[in-house]
């Protein structure tokens, strides 16, 4: 692939020297009117890392998510994916040329959004299929294999309407696993589940964690995303607040973390 | 009521039967794709299939129907120029009217049955990497169509009963044939037995779309 810049040169790509990082967020903005909800957000997520962001509700952390996949156009910065530039201010990205780098990003979302009309076997084969990235045997195969990985070889023929929720994300995580892709963003995976349902999914989650999936969830779970977690970011006024580990982030004598994990424990 | 003259009535109004059902059917099979078509003109990024669309389904769902049949059937030749092209047939005449009008009501339906479809489905669709066209034709339509289903077998129900509409440009449907027995036989009977005859339509239109609808269910 190749990134143009404005005067049609094509750019050195200085990531080259940090192939560990999957995920480069530079000084990142994005508002709504005059609701500057990103303003100004750099970070790194290296591969095989698994980062929580954390942060009081509306302040982001959904937006961050969705910019870096795509789902919202940011206003100002730089989004890298491996070594490519997918988005900046200041290049001119043909989307045609990054298509493939956004396709290596799979998103889980709160509401699950299952294909209602389709039953769980075509919610996962329809998407590789109109890709085109595997034959349908192949996608079947592989859809198995997923399904056995998160319990749910039995609920192969049913529609999403016949689920629990726990299942229905299961199905989702399955699904967005699909597509091979080296991130998944989480955005809150757990919360629209009834609380005896949520163990189920964040297992499956933490099994991806040790398989070394690239990962960044938003989650209230704190006790989950404390054990998960290896980095952990703290988001509040549309600043990255704090990026550490969660044993230095629980350990923080900064009163704005303390109050935020004072509220939520609550 | 002599069996035998019902009986003969009866047969009288099968003559009519197969006008009746054909209209029918042809309206329903082009009026369907077509309102699909306008729907998907009227949430288009250009705003001149917007304000086509518009006008057509306010043009065709603000005049009467039976003004409309009358329009392409003695209306049409009068047009200045083309007119002499377009003189149509009653028959013909009947389904392009039918066609074009319920077209119009269709549209508005799936309009409506898209906006109810969730917008987490199309950035489901979008991560997963379809297109807009392809999250269109295999996320978004197969769900509207199923939401649509119940409205949809409404305005069926109504068409049956609308194609009598035509008896009034001389197609031969059934409404046409009892008419004729009822003049001739000075005796409304005829008319009884028509009814009987558009209630077993209507009630298997009725069945068809619940059908349809338990095996379509999410
Ligand atoms: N599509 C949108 N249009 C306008 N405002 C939005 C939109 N999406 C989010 N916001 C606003 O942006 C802010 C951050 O929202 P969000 O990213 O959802 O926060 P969080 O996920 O941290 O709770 C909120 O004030 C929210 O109202
Ligand atoms: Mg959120």
């Amino acid at each position: 692939m190749r990134v143009l810049t404005a005067n049609g040169k094509t750019k050195e790509r200085q990531s080259a020297a940090l192939s560990n990082v999957m995920i480069q967020v530079r000084d990142l903005k994005k508002a709504f009117g005059d609701n500057k909800v990103l303003d100004g957000v750099s970070f790194d997520v290296f591969k095989g890392e698994t980062v929580s962001v954390i942060g009081p509700s509306g302040t982001g952390k959904s937006t961050l998510l969705r910019t870096i996949i795509g789902l919202e156009k940011a206003d100002a910065g730089e989004i890298r994916i491996g070594d490519e530039l997918i988005y900046s201010n200041q290049t001119e990205i043909r989307e045609k040329d990054v298509h493939s780098a956004y396709l290596k990003m799979g998103m889980v979302f709160q509401n699950f959004n299952l294909f209602p009309h389709m039953n769980v076997m075509k919610n996962l084969i329809s998407p590789v299929l109109n890709r085109k990235l595997m034959t349908r045997q192949q996608a079947e195969e592989k859809a198995c294999e997923l399904l056995a990985r998160v319990g749910l070889s039995e609920k192969k023929t049913a529609k999403p309407s016949e689920l629990s929720g726990g299942e229905k994300q299961r199905v989702a995580i399955a699904r967005a696993l699909m597509m091979n892709p080296d991130v998944i963003l989480f955005d809150e995976p757990t919360s629209s589940l009834d609380p005896e349902l949520t163990g189920e999914v964040l297992r499956v989650i933490r099994d991806l964690a040790e398989q070394k999936m690239t990962m960044m969830i938003v989650t209230h779970e704190m006790g989950f995303a404390r054990e998960v977690s290896d980095r952990m970011l703290f988001m509040a006024d549309g600043l990255v607040q704090a990026y550490t580990t969660p044993q230095e982030l629980f350990a923080s004598d900064n009163p704005r973390i303390q109050s935020f994990l004072g509220t939520i424990s609550q | 009521m002599d069996p035998s003259y019902i009986l003969t009535l009866s047969k009288a109004i099968s003559d009519g039967l197969g006008v009746t059902c054909g209209l029918f059917a042809i309206t329903l099979a082009a009026s369907l794709p077509l309102g699909l078509l306008i729907s998907f003109m009227r949430v288009s990024r250009f705003s001149a299939l917007r304000a086509i669309s518009g006008f057509y389904v306010w043009l065709l769902r603000g005049t009467p129907l039976m003004l409309q049949l009358f329009f392409f059937y003695f209306g049409l030749p009068f047009l200045p120029f083309i007119g002499q092209y377009l003189i149509l047939d009653r028959f013909p005449a009947a389904c392009v009217a039918f066609i074009l009008n319920y077209a119009a009501y269709f549209a508005e339906i799936f309009r409506g049955g898209t906006l109810s479809i969730d917008k987490g489905q199309y950035e489901a669709a979008r991560v997963l990497g379809y297109s807009n066209f392809e999250t269109k034709m295999k996320i978004v339509v197969p769900q509207m169509l199923r939401v649509c289903l119940p409205p949809v077998s409404n305005e069926a129900i109504t068409l049956v009963k609308d194609t009598a509409l035509v008896t009034a440009i001389g197609v031969m449907d059934m409404l046409y044939f009892a008419q004729k027995a009822v003049n001739r036989d000075v005796n409304p009977t005829a008319f009884l037995v028509v009814a009987v005859f558009y209630l077993v339509m209507t009630f298997i239109v009725t069945k068809v779309f619940r059908y349809l609808e338990k095996k379509c269910a999410f």
